[in-house]
């Protein structure tokens, strides 16, 4: 009696392992057979739309997709637009009510993307079906999350030799030492404090804000990257992941780091209603969610999901750095905005 | 008779109703749109209001009367240095005997062919406080230690980059008049033994106080709409801006630009453009006294400098070394490096190349670009000559009831901030029943006509030309059975020839690196150069921004060179 169930277990643990070792490889080749039947299904579709129309903020992603996503899938045009990311929203309302929106497809962050969600602009899509995961999919499948927009504090490291100096908190940066040494623009300033400011409140964050841009002698410039790039000032204060990786591709001596916690915003990309070329706009969502695609997502922007457990270059810096992100939901992307809004207000006085 | 009587007025009808299409469209919807919330809507949307919101939220807090203080400084002072600087320059280019004046025409007009972000951030570049390259050369020939001595974030710097900026504009300008000036009376003078320096400020001076009162309030008014250098330079100073105050409701971190309160801001920018327009209607009222142009031949008499050309041409060498030379250099230097860092190290010499001048080339969009921005810069350019030409000629000689009112219109077009007419155009083209039906959204006809609403400059500038040429020419004409057109036409048209040249330039010059209204209404079939160029600025992609600028610079050299060198043949000077 004792050996049977033994040597059952025995089969079991083998037939388990076995299965173990089976199956992921089974479920990884059906889901890779699935996503090739999706993504050949939505090619054939696009094919006979020729073509497709983007806007957005995001020129070199839009670069990419013009030279890389006509490699993959001949046939199909990439046309383009860049917008201004505030422009975004007032060019699609005026040409909706004009009788027609003329882009087929847009990327843009939330913020750039969110006003126009109750405008009939956008559509609804069954993104389940193309096998987009749902923790991608907000707003009544009307937008899918296609990458981060993560901020982290830039520095120059011909200025900053050892990274044992740099601050730790957010605190830090209220140290004399770093007085004169920081740049950033009002935009970026408020945005990026905003996501500390859902932990600490927003009499603190903004009390902070006012203190740090009054003693600090922050540097307020649209060209605040460049200020880093050549050395003018040390610290590129909420600069941008992407940025910084652009930079050190470039060869420029920059580098980044991070403090107790910063916000990762949400990039969407959506179909618009009432297209001429649905499936095309459908696939180059599905082909920006591809290994390609982020590929090439990276190549030309540096821009990936930072979301822990996404072993992306992103994932993987702040891992190594012991980041901590807040993301942008559509549940606290209000919150977030607003708070935004207000420190900018108290800091420009406007 | 009865022909071309209908002729002349077809023509003054069209010409008015052009402006009134070009003009009256943006004017309008600024005034709707200032009226209209809340902001959670377009001004023309259907959940959209009448309401005085948009004005309480700019002119109830104490905000906007710092803005005025600041902006009243910023203005007096950049205008200021532009003016005696511009001053100096078109006097010696023109009036003397200074060698080489040609070349040094070009090269003091060069900087207006460069974007006017470019230049700002190469201001940056050369007098940021810790890495500027001047700074480092003046620390190292002065031995001093730190940081400094200038420092461009500071309003002293935002002054200086802005008067600067303006000077070659300002120079263009002035350099015409003084070109087109009839010598007659300054000879009189120095006959009667006034000497030089009497016979400047005595003759010279008062017989251009026109024009120079026209390009001194041209520039007051840029300099109160320029938005780059103080977006790049002034957040730093901490000033307040009326274009700083205007920036802060178009990139709001929540919601909807906030056009409301953008249009609310720029009727302030109206009312001072008004007011200035009224002072030097005031200053000019009695013109025919400042007629220099006359039936007679003439060549500008050319003071001889002697020995003190070697001044002029330090003083020159000074200016274009700091204003041309330097930024020209970051420019240059930025496109070889694939992106700037300062020139402190000879193993950067290493990494010159041509890669960034390569990538732009290869671009597939560069050829569709600049065969677009050619197209609306030269047709647009044209148009606002054109229209410069006969406004100016109707409002200070015609006698027809509500001249004024044309004054007024043609003048309002530089009151309009680009990016509130950007916006007004896109509505105007879209939203408007009918218009929207013509399809000329997404082409650049749409370009073409937005561009043309900037008739302000060409027709001051036009206005104070016609106020030069003598009445004699004309009544000549009509005494012997001219028509007015036919006098217009033969008479004096050939005569304001150069200035109706120097207007066509100076729009060609603006349109052609034309940014906000271009990313406004461009879209994938209309694309121009200054959008691709935002393109690689937005993107950090600086050695191809600065290539880009390169490029663009060279193209308008060459344009001006032959502009140039046409009117001068014209002129036989």
């Amino acid at each position: 009696m004792h050996n049977v169930p033994c040597r059952g277990s025995k089969g079991v643990l083998v037939a388990s392992i076995a299965l173990l070792l089976i199956l992921p490889l089974t479920v990884a080749r059906e889901g890779r057979a699935a996503e090739d039947k999706v993504m050949t299904a939505l090619y054939e579709a696009a094919k006979k739309e020729g073509g497709l129309t983007i806007y957005s903020p995001a020129e070199l992603v839009l670069r990419g997709l013009e030279k890389e996503f006509a490699k993959t899938f001949a046939g199909i045009e990439v046309r383009s637009a860049t917008v201004e990311p505030t422009e975004l929203a007032t060019k699609l309302i005026t040409e909706k009510r004009s009788g027609g929106v003329r882009a087929d497809l847009i990327m843009g962050s939330l913020r750039d993307v969110v006003d126009v969600l109750d405008r009939g602009i956008i559509s609804a899509q069954d993104y389940a079906s193309m096998g987009i995961p749902k923790e991608l999919v907000l707003f009544d499948s009307k937008l899918v999350g296609i990458w981060n927009v993560a901020f982290a504090h830039a520095y120059n490291t011909t200025l900053i030799k050892d990274p044992a100096e740099l601050p730790k908190t957010w605190n830090d940066f209220l140290d004399p030492k770093w007085k004169g040494k920081l740049v950033t623009w009002d935009f970026s300033l408020a945005a990026g404090l905003a996501w500390w400011g859902l932990e600490i409140g927003e009499a603190a964050v903004i009390d902070y804000a006012q203190k740090l841009v009054k003693t600090q002698d922050v540097l307020l410039t649209r060209a605040a990257a460049d200020v880093v790039n050549t050395g003018e000032r040390a610290i590129f204060f909420n600069g941008g992941l992407a940025a910084a990786f652009q930079a050190q591709a470039k060869g420029l001596p920059i580098d980044f780091f991070l403090v107790e916690v910063q916000g990762a915003p949400q990039y969407v990309a959506c179909v618009l209603e009432g297209v001429k070329h649905p499936n095309a706009a459908r696939l180059v969502i599905k082909y920006l969610l591809s290994e390609p695609g982020k590929a090439m997502v990276w190549e030309y922007q540096k821009s990936a999901d930072a979301h822990p457990g996404s072993n992306t270059p992103y994932a993987k810096a702040i891992e190594a750095r012991g980041g901590r992100y807040i993301f942008e939901t559509q549940d606290n992307y209000r919150q977030r905005a607003q708070l935004a809004d207000k420190i900018r207000k108290a800091i420009v006085g406007q | 008779m009865e022909r071309t009587i209908t002729l002349d007025r077809l023509v003054l009808g069209a010409a008015v109703l052009a402006l009134l299409y070009l003009i009256g469209a943006p004017l309008l919807m600024t005034v709707f749109t200032a009226f209209r919330g809340p902001v959670d809507f377009l001004p023309f949307e259907p959940g959209a209001q009448f309401t005085l919101d948009n004005l309480r939220a700019v002119y109830a807090s104490g905000v906007f009367r710092d803005t005025l203080i600041d902006t009243a400084w910023f203005v007096s002072g950049s205008t200021t240095l532009a003016f005696v600087v511009s001053f100096i320059l078109a006097f010696l280019v023109e009036r003397t005997t200074l060698p080489c004046r040609n070349f040094i025409f070009t090269l003091l007009t060069l900087p207006i062919m460069i974007p006017p972000l470019i230049t700002g951030l190469s201001w940056v570049f050369l007098l940021g406080k810790s890495r500027g390259l001047l700074n480092i050369l003046l620390r190292g020939l002065l031995g001093l230690d730190g940081p400094g001595p200038f420092d461009i974030f500071s309003w002293y710097g935002m002054i200086l980059a802005q008067g600067l900026a303006v000077v070659p504009f300002m120079f263009l300008l002035m350099s015409g008049a003084m070109r087109g000036m009839d010598p007659a009376l300054e000879e009189a003078s120095l006959v009667a033994g006034g000497g030089w320096l009497r016979t400047l400020t005595r003759v010279t001076i008062p017989v251009l106080r026109p024009t120079m009162l026209s390009v001194l309030l041209l520039t007051a008014i840029i300099t109160l709409e320029s938005f780059d250098i103080p977006l790049l330079l002034g957040l730093g100073a901490g000033s307040r801006v009326l274009a700083t105050s205007v920036y802060y409701p178009l990139y709001p971190q929540i919601g909807l630009p906030r056009y409301g309160e953008v249009a609310a801001l720029a009727l302030s920018f109206l009312v001072i453009t008004y007011i200035l327009v009224y002072l030097y209607a005031r200053a000019t009222r009695e013109q025919a006294r400042y007629a220099t142009v006359t039936g007679k031949g003439f060549r500008p008499r050319q003071i001889d400098l002697g020995r003190w050309k070697y001044v002029a041409l330090g003083g020159i060498s000074l200016y274009v070394g700091l204003q041309v030379g330097l930024p020209a250099f970051v420019l240059l230097w930025s496109s070889l490096l694939d992106g700037y860092r300062p020139p402190t190290d000879w193993a950067l010499l290493s990494q010159v190349s041509f890669k960034a001048f390569s990538r732009v080339l290869d671009d597939q969009r560069f050829l569709f670009a600049l065969r677009n921005t050619v197209v609306v810069a030269a047709l647009s350019a044209t148009l606002v000559a054109l229209l410069s030409a006969v406004m100016a000629w109707m409002v200070v000689r015609s006698q027809i009831k509500g001249k004024r009112v044309l004054d007024l219109l043609a003048s309002t077009s530089i009151a309009i901030p680009s990016v509130i007419a950007g916006v007004s155009f896109l509505m105007f083209y879209l939203a408007t029943p009918g218009i929207s039906a013509l399809g000329l959204y997404g082409t650049v006809w749409i370009l073409v006509l937005a561009l043309s609403y900037r008739t302000t400059v060409g027709y001051r500038i036009t206005s104070a030309g016609v106020s030069q040429i003598k009445r004699e020419l004309e009544e000549a004409a009509a005494v012997c059975g001219s028509p007015w057109l036919t006098t217009f036409w033969r008479v004096v048209l050939p005569l304001l020839w150069p200035i109706t040249l120097a207007v066509w330039l100076l729009t060609f010059i603006v349109n052609f690196r034309e940014l906000t209204i271009a990313l406004l209404l461009g879209g994938v079939d209309n694309m121009m150069l200054g959008p691709l160029l935002w393109r690689y600025v937005s993107s950090s992609e600086m050695g191809q921004a600065s290539a880009l600028a390169v490029i663009m610079a060279v193209m308008l050299l060459a344009v001006g060179g032959f502009a140039r060198r046409f009117v001068g043949t014209r002129l036989g000077t």
